[in-house]
């Protein structure tokens, strides 16, 4: 119908396009300014889950079974009602891992098991096979198509194969383009994901428009082409469940595994988890892509049925109805539009597809090999790794081929994705209970999969052999070596099922039965339950504070860290990472020190988004000497245990805390009850000072009123007498109103330079008259220049004074010695009073400058003075910046003794 | 007098979220299941035409929009939502 060139043209021109839309999206994502961001970009790349099976395959199934292509998409409509709480964990824990992939995610969840991501990497690709074949067929049998029809060489079929080896192909080398473009390989590809969210919106318009023309202008709308449909019996049939093969059984199980396939086909892992952006974005695709689904489904049983009727009985392949129906109404271009829409469709699939296998068949299934066997030179890695991903395309795209070549001419397109969608199911138990289910353990996640991978290959992937010629088909039918009980589609003889709920009822059963039943029999070793709590507690904020993973204990230098790191990411983003780091830790990193744990870590961490979880922690293992993981650092990130001893430590320091304040509590309760003591004393004592004055005044003063005749010089002793009491009295309140001025911080200080030599001769000369009275002889050794200091002198002048009325007090007359000596030292004055009196003991040193404070002497009976003499010499010095204490012992004397601040 | 201080439970870091959206949405999937499989399905799946569409295709599809309908309903944005986590810098970024 068209010439190859222009089919040619067009084509390479769209993929021309799509390529250049990547290009930009790279460019605008190198740039800091990423197009993708975007829940609804998001929304549109996540449509990738409709290939080339949906635009042809859908109504080609609709065609034969009716509402039988529905439940493929009903499934996603479904999981997408829990992708908020299921899908959003994931890519939660994506993220904080640097996930490159679905072999990647389970790896790690299970220890980081190297054995286990090979395992994902072999289903995977083993299973994914068929899917790419299918694309493969869907180009090729639509560019034949468009080329032959009406040409009358439509049956060439050696033409239509060298066309899917072709097509296969360019397909390789436009995924290298998209994918491996870069030397630095990381997990995600923002420019491929606008190019996929463009080929969505491609794909619903060129569908949408064959199913307008189709309904509104082949015929007259729905309703009259709905009620044509019930004429026929062909077509009558397709309006309900009658046509449905296996009925509601194989409904449910279809709805079942694409429930499961909309998350963990490793193309949509990689798009929903791997590419995402934000996962905020999550919000909008949850019911922004269910309405995507219903829009390209819209007009699949409208076409289906309009093909059926239009082209009767069957002359025509019912996949190709969206191509042949324009053409056969003379709308070419309609029809090539509708064919770029199903290019798109499946390149769009085949290019994330192969880049997704790609890195698992490179990080996971030969890294894992290389690193092993020590292949791996250090020096040229990340080139090696492209090299590695580069040839993976091809290997799988050449393996679809051959897939197709061989095996897929005899079947349907639908058929064959569903065996690709079971496969894919085989990874929902490992994951769902792997991210709610502490307990699920390595052992039991890979016998698991290994027996679902075996069921699957052994019910669905053989058979397919076995059907198209490739082992006798008595395989099938009735079973191996003739045994019926082990025939494939019907196992245990096990009937009433079609091959595909057959297989998905055996091996989901042999999966979650196998993970479920080793996992309770299994012990888990130490990274492997802690990277289990990690995973279903990621929400969870630890109570230590530890940093989830930081785990590394061995030795390794920082420069051995980035050379490591600069082979595979490329010196440039090694050293912009290693800064980053630096920055956010605020650390100066040198080259030739050792790295801590976090840095460690970190850096496995950058390494993981290359290689993934598994070979990262085998490359840092290498270069970390020692002990790789410290015992405590599992311990203390170890699931609840951990918490309960957290718990119970931060009881034990509240009650501690507890205990202290009580004692403190109960110290200063006794230090308050001594004071009160004190202060009764000191009323009583005060008000015995001042009662013994008032007496004798009143007495004298009453002898002297009533005794008028009394001589003259007696009168003047008497009123000497009564002088001297009330000078006493004056003293003592004096004494008291300074004192609590002082302590209240009412009093006024005065800040003058003076010298003490002067302010110790005032002293003596006010206490002179108190040495005389006892006869005592007070000396003063004093140095020749002055000695200055700063303050309050009227105020020093009195604890002079009370030091050595104290002095003199407490000495015998006649024999008793006081001596004062000033001395400058160092930057301070220090002044010494020293007497021969009866000593002091040390219990009372200690507090002879409490307030209230009184020395009790047998000998003298009652106190003397006050108790605030000290207390207030005490005040006086300390407020100067000096320091005032005793030395003394019983029977030898005392030395009290003061320091002031010099002068400047 | 007051008792000792109560000791605190270890944060599990999670706000509780005042709808239970997520108890909704497990809801919404178990009535979609149950919505879109035998034997609620069977009821529907007889001839005859709403608006000149099957009745069994209209059915599918009034619930397919009804699910998304209400998952919108359920996930939309409220003032106390705040972003988690924050955008992912592109792969040149590190």
């Amino acid at each position: 119908m068209f010439q190859h060139w222009i089919i040619l043209l067009v084509s390479f021109g769209y993929l021309g396009i799509l390529f250049a839309i990547a290009y930009f999206g790279d460019k605008r994502a190198d740039g800091g300014r990423s197009i993708i961001s975007n829940p609804y970009i998001y929304t549109f790349s996540i449509a990738v889950y409709c290939t080339g099976w949906t635009f042809y395959g859908s109504v080609g199934r609709a065609a034969s079974t009716g509402v039988g292509f529905l439940p493929i998409y009903l499934g996603p409509t479904l999981a997408a009602t829990i992708w908020w709480m299921v899908l959003r964990k994931i890519i939660r824990l994506s993220k904080i891992n640097h996930i490159t992939s679905i072999a990647d995610f389970i790896s790690s969840r299970y220890g980081k098991s190297s054995t286990i991501g090979g395992l994902v990497t072999v289903i995977s690709v083993v299973g994914i096979m068929p899917y790419i074949s299918l694309q493969l067929k869907a180009i090729s049998s639509s560019f034949n198509v468009l080329f032959y029809y009406n040409s009358g060489a439509a049956g060439d079929l050696n033409l239509g194969q060298d066309t899917s080896l072709y097509v296969a192909l360019i397909l390789a080398l436009f995924s290298i383009l998209f994918g491996t473009r870069h030397i630095d390989v990381t997990e995600r590809h923002e420019g491929m994901v606008a190019a996929i969210a463009f080929e969505s919106i491609v794909k619903l318009l060129a569908f949408s428009a064959v199913g307008i023309f189709v309904t509104f202008m082949v015929f007259d709308g729905p309703s009259e082409l709905f009620t044509q449909a019930t004429l026929l019996p062909e077509t009558v049939k397709l309006m309900d469940m009658g046509s449905m093969p296996g009925g509601y059984a194989s409904w449910f199980a279809l709805t079942f595994i694409s429930i499961t396939a909309i998350m963990f086909l490793p193309r949509q892992f990689q798009i929903l988890v791997v590419e995402n952006v934000n996962e905020e974005h999550v919000r909008t695709a949850s019911w922004l892509f269910p309405l995507y689904l219903l829009a390209i489904n819209l007009f699949v049983l409208p076409i289906a049925i309009g093909g059926v009727m239009f082209f009767q009985a069957g002359s025509v392949d019912a996949d190709m109805f969206v191509l042949t129906l324009p053409l056969e109404s003379g709308r070419p271009a309609l029809a090539l539009f509708v064919f770029i829409g199903g290019l798109s469709a499946a390149t769009g699939m085949v290019i994330v597809e192969t880049i997704a296998l790609s890195t698992m068949i490179c990080n996971n299934l030969l890294m894992p090999v290389l690193l092993r066997f020590k292949l791996l030179r250090r020096d040229d890695m990340g080139r090696m790794l492209l090299g590695i991903r580069r040839i993976s395309i091809v290997v799988i795209l050449l393996l679809g081929y051959l897939y197709f070549r061989f095996i897929g001419e005899s079947y349907a397109l639908v058929t064959i994705g569903l065996i690709s969608f079971a496969a894919a199911a085989q990874f929902a138990p490992a994951i769902l209970l792997g991210i709610y289910w502490k307990r699920a353990s390595r052992t039991g996640a890979l016998a698991g999969l290994a027996g679902g991978f075996a069921v699957w290959a052994y019910t669905l992937f053989l058979p397919s052999f076995a059907l198209s010629g490739w082992l006798p088909m008595s395989f099938v039918d009735p079973g191996p070596f003739g045994i019926s009980l082990l025939g494939p589609y019907h196992l245990f003889n096990l009937s009433g099922f079609d091959p595909i709920t057959h297989a998905v009822f055996w091996s989901m059963l042999t999966n979650v039965g196998l993970l479920i039943s080793v996992s309770l029999f299994s012990r888990q070793e130490a990274l492997e339950r802690l990277q289990a709590a990690m995973f279903v507690d990621v929400y969870k904020e630890r109570a230590s504070g530890a940093e989830v993973g930081n785990l590394w204990h061995g030795k390794t230098q920082i420069s051995d860290l980035k050379g490591l790191l600069a082979h595979l990411i490329g010196p440039e983003r090694t050293e912009m990472a290693f800064r980053t780091y630096a920055l956010q830790h605020s650390l100066e990193l040198q080259d030739n020190t050792l790295a801590n744990e976090s840095l460690v870590t970190f850096a496995e961490r950058e390494l993981a988004r290359t290689i993934g979880a598994a070979s990262a922690r085998v490359m840092i293992s290498s270069i970390v000497e020692g002990e790789a993981l410290s015992i405590e650092g599992v311990m203390k990130i170890l699931d609840e245990t951990s918490q309960a001893i957290e718990y119970s430590r931060r009881l034990e320091q509240k009650s501690r805390e507890l205990e202290t304040a009580t004692r403190e509590l109960k110290r200063t309760n006794e230090r308050l009850k001594e004071f009160d003591r004190l202060k009764d004393e000191f009323v009583s004592t005060v008000s015995h000072e001042l009662r013994t004055p008032l007496t004798s005044i009143r007495a004298f003063s009453e002898i002297l009123q009533d005794d008028a005749a009394m001589d003259k010089e007696q009168r003047h002793q008497l009123l000497n007498i009564i002088v001297k009491e009330t000078e006493r009295l004056t003293r003592l309140v004096n004494e008291m109103l300074d004192f609590t001025k002082i302590e209240s911080g009412a009093y006024h200080w005065a800040h003058e330079k003076f010298d003490l030599i002067g302010a110790v001769d005032e002293a003596m000369a006010a206490t002179s008259q108190l040495s005389q009275n006892k006869n005592i002889s007070v000396v003063r050794e004093v140095p020749g220049g002055p000695v200055n200091v700063t303050g309050d002198r009227d105020r020093i002048v009195q604890v002079v004074i009370n030091l050595l009325s104290n002095a003199i007090k407490y000495c015998n007359s006649d024999t008793g010695r006081v001596s004062l000596q000033l001395s400058p030292e160092d930057d301070q004055a220090r002044l010494v009073v020293v007497d021969n009196g009866p000593g002091i003991v040390s219990e009372e040193r200690e507090r002879i400058f409490e307030k209230f404070h009184q020395l009790r002497d047998a000998s003298m009976g009652k106190p003397q003075g006050t108790g605030l003499g000290l207390a207030i010499c005490k005040m006086i010095i300390e407020n100067h910046g000096g320091r005032i204490w005793v030395e003394s012992e019983p029977g030898q004397g005392s030395r009290f003794i003061f320091t002031l601040p010099l002068a400047p | 007098m007051t008792g000792p201080e109560e000791p605190t439970a270890p944060d599990t870091g999670k706000i509780p979220d005042p709808e239970p959206r997520e108890e909704r949405l497990a809801a919404l999937m178990l009535g979609g299941l149950a919505l879109l499989n035998f034997p609620l399905l069977s009821i529907f799946s007889v001839s005859g035409f709403v608006f000149g569409i099957p009745v069994f295709y209209f059915y599918l599809f009034s619930v397919w929009s009804l699910i998304a309908g209400l998952t919108a309903f359920v996930l939309r944005s409220r003032p106390q939502d705040s972003p988690t986590v924050k955008d992912r810098k592109g792969p040149g970024d590190t």
